[in-house]
């Protein structure tokens, strides 16, 4: 599991440095269970992430969904360039807005 | 100019871990003086066709699949190939994998590696697939401003 601690009464969890194949079930997981605690509102901290693939895309896609279906939302912050562009290619910028903090992601109304 | 700056190969079974070897053989080659953003966008093609190997590839006999990734980069363009050893044939239309909507979970992998590479290959022969990754590098100098 990714470590998770507490921003303004949003759940923020910290994803690894590379979102691959190998990482994205561990994101996966660990946001259900976040959410599965009742803690519908999350946001990712992508500030160590350098490198995303689209199986980490697609555990953020999950997650969302999972999220809003509990009534919540999951926003990202600390967007790098090639996490950027990996949301540029698939038109998945329009689903996940990158915030440039933690603070400016909560206080997004 | 088509001067070898790097070229280097790993091996191991198809499972989860293999695909951080394959970024670290890719950061080695990234050492080697590609310029960054070519860089960037063959490694997420290639993480996306081993990562599809990883997830899909099924064995022909009791052994599991190995894969075998090999990365050659030049000044004008960069190579990759991966053999999947042991692997039932691969049968999928490359031409142009589409993109799946913006709530699919899956499914993005193969279309990214499509869009990111100048040719994108996958022949089956002698018992393995063998896939194919070229990226042409194109000099930004040579851009008109």
């Amino acid at each position: 599991m990714f470590e998770v601690s507490e921003y303004d009464g949003w759940s923020l969890v910290a994803a690894p440095s590379r979102l691959n194949v190998a990482a994205a079930p561990t994101l996966r997981s660990t946001i259900e269970a976040v959410v599965r605690d009742r803690h519908h509102r999350v946001l990712v901290d992508l500030s160590d992430t350098s490198f995303m693939d689209s199986s980490g895309l697609g555990g953020l896609v999950g997650s969302l969904k999972l999220a809003r279906q509990a009534g919540g939302d999951l926003r990202v912050f600390g967007v790098g360039p090639q996490v950027r562009e990996v949301l540029r290619l698939t038109s998945l910028d329009r689903v996940f807005t990158p915030y440039p903090s933690a603070a400016e992601a909560v206080s997004d109304e | 100019m088509n001067e070898l700056l790097w070229r280097g190969s790993v091996r191991g079974p198809a499972e989860l871990g293999y695909i951080d070897q394959v970024q670290d053989l890719l950061s080695r080659a990234s050492a080697a003086g590609v310029p960054p953003d070519a860089m960037m966008q063959f490694e997420l093609a290639v993480v996306e066709v081993v990562g599809n190997a990883i997830k899909h590839a099924k064995p022909v006999g009791p052994d599991p699949v190995t894969l075998d990734c090999s990365v050659e980069a030049r000044a004008d363009v960069l190579i990759g190939t991966l053999r999947e050893i042991g692997a039932a044939a691969f049968s999928l239309d490359l031409t142009a994998p589409p993109m799946p909507n913006e709530e699919a979970e899956s499914g993005r992998g193969l279309a990214l590696a499509g869009m990111l590479l100048s040719a994108l290959d996958c022949r089956t022969e002698a018992g393995e697939n063998r896939w194919t990754m070229q990226y042409e590098i194109v000099d930004a100098s040579d851009s008109p401003t």
